[in-house]
């Protein structure tokens, strides 16, 4: 490849992450502006509109007595029922195995909205009113994947037969899973939990149908306010979103260049 | 209690259902013995080693160790040692945890008492100074030492290696033979060994199993199996070997006549398969001998070579000829490979003699 | 035996899980859907084909047309502009490989609503490209309810997804293949079009398949994005459920969509079969 051509590669892939990135930069850049009208890019910089977010409660209610907590409780319980999924199925026989994991991963691929619209009508059919339960479950469901996937592609790069060894050695099974192969999975169980956590923390699809007035994240505080709010506290708002996921997403990457 | 046998197995059978089974195997190993299990890939060696450990079912027979049925037991209880070909050493623990690994479960030993045991163990392994690496800071042949270890230091009554040494080059492979062998007199405790290596079976064992398509084709000392083969497989599994189809038979005083196919005869010993079975004659290349015609008192097994082939191979050349028997006759359907000294120049032809000590009879299978 | 059954067990209560808040939900749906609208409960006692008749109509085909024409077009979109970024991820040294995974990985995981805001300010009447739109002397500025800002929209919403699936396909092809072209004569684009892309292809299908659905049923970008211009399938269902209460009728909707992705995956799953050398 010539210089000529390497140059426009690298344009090119450079173009697309500033495509990809140009709206995150825009909120981030509104954020910081010190003029209340959205001014892009900021000619003056400030952060007084994170000092009012600390004292919007609409906002600031809905991340942390909301979105956090929620996303906390939906990691753990994501974590519990993937990391069981995952070495159960590293547990069967192949050929079942295969088949079970892309059943367990069908909520992936499955449009969130239809599944907001769903759980929104099965939870009026069975009388349960909409609460953050209700909707972690919901978040549960679509955030266990990304356990499940990490696990198991932790599992994956372990020697099958570690087990068996420890057994050898004297082991019972379950000794052999938390002496051996759980202290393994450990950057995989954790990369996973964030994943979760991210998911819920940035749903919207679910939280449209089944947000109710004290149950309200954050995503769906933005969305609701947006045509309202005239100065850029929504803007800070929205960045905590980004720097809370951005944060975490380079955790995660930490994790997995560690394990290899 | 106590028994000669550190492993019997009686009619063990694992029954795959498609038509693929191994065994029934019969077989006792006694106590202090190393034994292997040799065979080529597909056997049954691996199974059999891993039921023993208790990894796979068996559908039929007993497993005994030092007289114990441990048929239906759980592998974590029947504290039999494995040392398995990928070593499988614990990635998270250094050396020395690795190796204290089965003694913290046991929780009989503790503190000083479990580093003293843990220390013993890798110095009789040689890795003392490496305690406190990690496994993927060692050298193939230091896992592999670690892997033992690990299992020794439980004092295991019996120990399996499954082809614990394939994984490292040559060099390497023969020093740890040696090592391997020599660990094996000092502690006493009986090692049961797979590997599709014959030249590993016969240099390290008391004993050789020889399994084929899932049944024992012959049990033996290696130079039993290597000079008295029974079968065919046999005869051409360990080590090089000519093999001759025999036609017809008949005894000659406390020999046999075998019949080839064209009328040539070769005289056998007597301590290969009786003339009712015989099926080939087993004929090792080294014991085709280049003899001078002038000194010979008869033509018996004596035949003129010609050189067909014949390719350099280090300390000997391996050269491919067609027989003729010396006294006439017509030649001997297939051809036959023999050793010649490198600098031993010929004119294409030369006279040979096989001993009929070294003719041996084979069956065409052993069960 | 306990050791053949507890990875079963262990993989139960997820699977429960689906079975009960993916599966028995949609087949709620399905019956709900053929349902009368009802104004005072869930639905109506009759049963009735008028939830999927109505989509028959004007206003609703239109809108579903919208819906499939836009996720088509982002989607092809998407499936070009991915490639290279893709290759850079499969084929980049581990350094770079883990700096470009970030600034993927960071839109992939920021809520689409963070997103969609930051499009809205940008294409919006006081937003910059309006500025330097109105600095020219041209009239209006706004590109809020234009296909052009619903499309960016959709398409750095997608972008993500697609750039896995085409990296994860790309890593699996070896670089030896691509030496070995070269050594044959093959440069540039030529090796794309011979080797690289057709030994993608089941990457491109799977990005294809996932980011059609992802965009067929985007909600927060086009009601953001759209204006009253531009509606799509996800906003009927909105509208459905929340503002008019037929929820029959959303069911229709939904049921419709289900439709039209399932026939899509059949479509594009022939099309994979097919083409097999």
């Amino acid at each position: 490849m010539n210089a000529v051509q390497r140059f426009a590669w690298i344009t090119a892939i450079v173009g697309v992450l500033i495509f990809m990135l140009l709206p995150v930069m825009v909120v981030v850049g509104i954020s910081v502006g010190a003029s209340a009208t959205y001014d892009f890019p900021p000619r003056e910089l400030s952060l007084r509109w994170f000092a009012n977010l600390l004292h919007t409660p609409i906002f600031s209610d809905a991340l942390l007595k909301v979105s956090l907590p929620l996303g906390i409780a939906v990691a753990l319980c994501s974590t519990v029922l993937g990391l069981a999924a995952a070495l159960g199925i590293a547990h069967l026989p192949e050929a079942a195995g295969r088949r079970l994991s892309l059943l367990l991963a069908s909520p992936l691929v499955f449009p969130q909205v239809l599944l907001g619209v769903a759980l929104f009508l099965l939870y009026a059919r069975a009388g349960m009113p909409l609460t953050m339960f209700s909707l972690g479950l919901g978040h549960v469901l679509i955030a266990t994947p990304y356990v499940i996937r990490s696990v198991s592609a932790a599992l994956g790069g372990l020697d099958s037969r570690l087990e068996e060894a420890a057994q050898s050695l004297g082991a019972s099974p379950t000794q052999a899973l938390f002496r051996v192969t759980l202290p393994l999975l450990k950057s995989g169980i954790l990369s996973g939990a964030v994943f979760a956590f991210i998911v819920s923390f940035s749903d919207i699809n679910l939280a449209i149908f089944l947000s109710t007035a004290g149950n309200t994240t954050l995503p769906m505080q933005v969305l609701a306010q947006m045509q309202f709010v005239s100065d850029p506290t929504i803007a800070a708002a929205a960045t905590v979103q980004i720097l809370v996921v951005a944060a975490l997403v380079m955790v995660v990457q930490f994790l997995l260049r560690r394990r290899s | 209690m106590t028994s000669a046998f550190a492993l019997k197995l009686e009619a063990v059978v694992r029954d795959y259902g498609n038509g693929a089974r191994v065994g029934p195997i019969d077989c006792e190993i006694r106590s202090g013995e190393f034994v292997s299990l040799l065979g080529p890939s597909g056997c049954g060696k691996t199974t059999l080693l891993r039921s023993i450990a208790g990894f796979e079912k068996i559908d039929a027979g007993r497993i005994l160790v030092e007289g114990q049925d441990v048929s239906r037991m759980q592998p974590h209880r029947r504290n039999i040692g494995l040392v398995f070909q990928s070593y499988a050493l614990f990635p998270h623990l250094t050396v020395a945890q690795n190796v204290a690994f089965g003694l913290k479960l046991r929780r009989k030993l503790r503190g000083s008492a479990l580093q003293e045991k843990v220390a013993q163990a890798l110095s009789v392994v040689g890795l003392s100074h490496l305690a406190e690496r990690l496994p993927s800071q060692l050298s193939g042949g230091q896992q592999q030492r670690v892997a033992i270890a690990r299992s020794i230091v439980l004092d295991p009554p019996l120990l399996l290696l499954d082809e614990p040494l394939s994984n490292l080059d040559f060099k390497l492979r023969i020093q740890m033979r040696e090592e391997l062998r020599h660990l094996q007199r000092r502690l006493g405790t009986t090692f049961v060994y797979v590997t599709h290596d014959q030249t590993e079976a016969l240099a390290m064992s008391d004993r050789i199993i020889v399994l084929s398509g899932g049944h024992i084709a012959q049990i033996g000392t290696p130079a039993e199996i290597y000079s008295r083969p029974r079968s065919r497989f046999v005869a051409d599994f360990v080590g090089a070997s000519n093999l001759l189809k025999v036609e017809r038979c008949a005894p000659r005083g406390q020999q046999i006549e075998a019949f080839l196919h064209g009328g040539a005869m070769l005289l056998c010993g007597a301590e290969g398969a009786p003339s009712g079975t015989a099926a080939w004659i087993s004929v090792r290349p080294e014991n085709i001998r280049p003899v001078d015609p002038a000194v010979q008192p008869d033509w018996t097994n004596t035949f003129l070579a010609t050189v067909v082939s014949r390719t350099f191979c280090g300390d000997r050349d391996e050269a491919i000829v067609r027989l003729a028997p010396a006294g006439g006759g017509s030649e001997i359907d297939s051809p036959v490979t023999m050793h010649l000294d490198p600098g031993q120049a010929t004119q294409g032809t030369l006279h040979v003699r096989i001993e009929p000590q070294q003719a041996v009879l084979v069956e065409e299978s052993a069960s | 035996m306990t050791r053949r059954t507890t990875p079963w067990l262990a993989t139960a209560p997820y699977a429960l899980m689906i079975v009960a808040l993916l599966a028995l939900p949609l087949l709620g749906i399905f019956d709900l859907s053929l349902r009368e609208r009802s104004t005072t409960g869930l639905a109506g006692a009759g049963f009735t084909t008028a939830n999927y008749a109505r989509l028959a109509e004007p206003y609703y085909l239109n809108i579903i047309w919208q819906t499939l024409r836009l996720a088509l077009i982002a989607t092809l979109i998407e499936l070009v502009v991915a490639l290279p970024v893709a290759y850079a991820m499969a084929r980049a040294r581990p350094s770079i490989k883990a700096v470009i995974g970030i600034l993927v990985m960071i839109p992939l995981m920021t809520s689409v609503v963070v997103k969609t805001f930051g499009w809205y300010i940008l294409f919006g009447n006081e937003g910059p490209l309006a500025g330097v739109w109105r600095s020219l002397g041209l009239p209006g500025g706004s590109l809020l309810g234009t296909q052009f800002a619903v499309l960016c929209g959709m398409v750095e919403f997608g972008l993500p997804f697609m750039i896995y699936s085409l990296s994860a396909a790309m890593e699996k092809i070896s670089p030896s293949l691509e030496e070995a072209a070269a050594n044959l004569g093959a440069a540039g684009w030529r090796v794309w079009w011979l080797v690289l892309l057709p030994l993608s292809r089941a990457g491109m299908l799977s990005g294809f398949l996932l980011c059609f659905g992802v965009s067929a049923s985007a909600y927060v970008v086009p009601a953001l994005l759209g204006g009253t211009r531009i509606k799509m399938a996800a906003q009927l269902m909105y509208d459905d459920v929340l503002v008019a209460f037929n929820w029959p009728g959303a069911s229709a909707v939904a049921m419709l969509l289900l439709l039209i992705l399932l026939l899509v995956l059949y479509a594009a799953m022939l099309l994979g079969k097919g083409r097999k050398p």
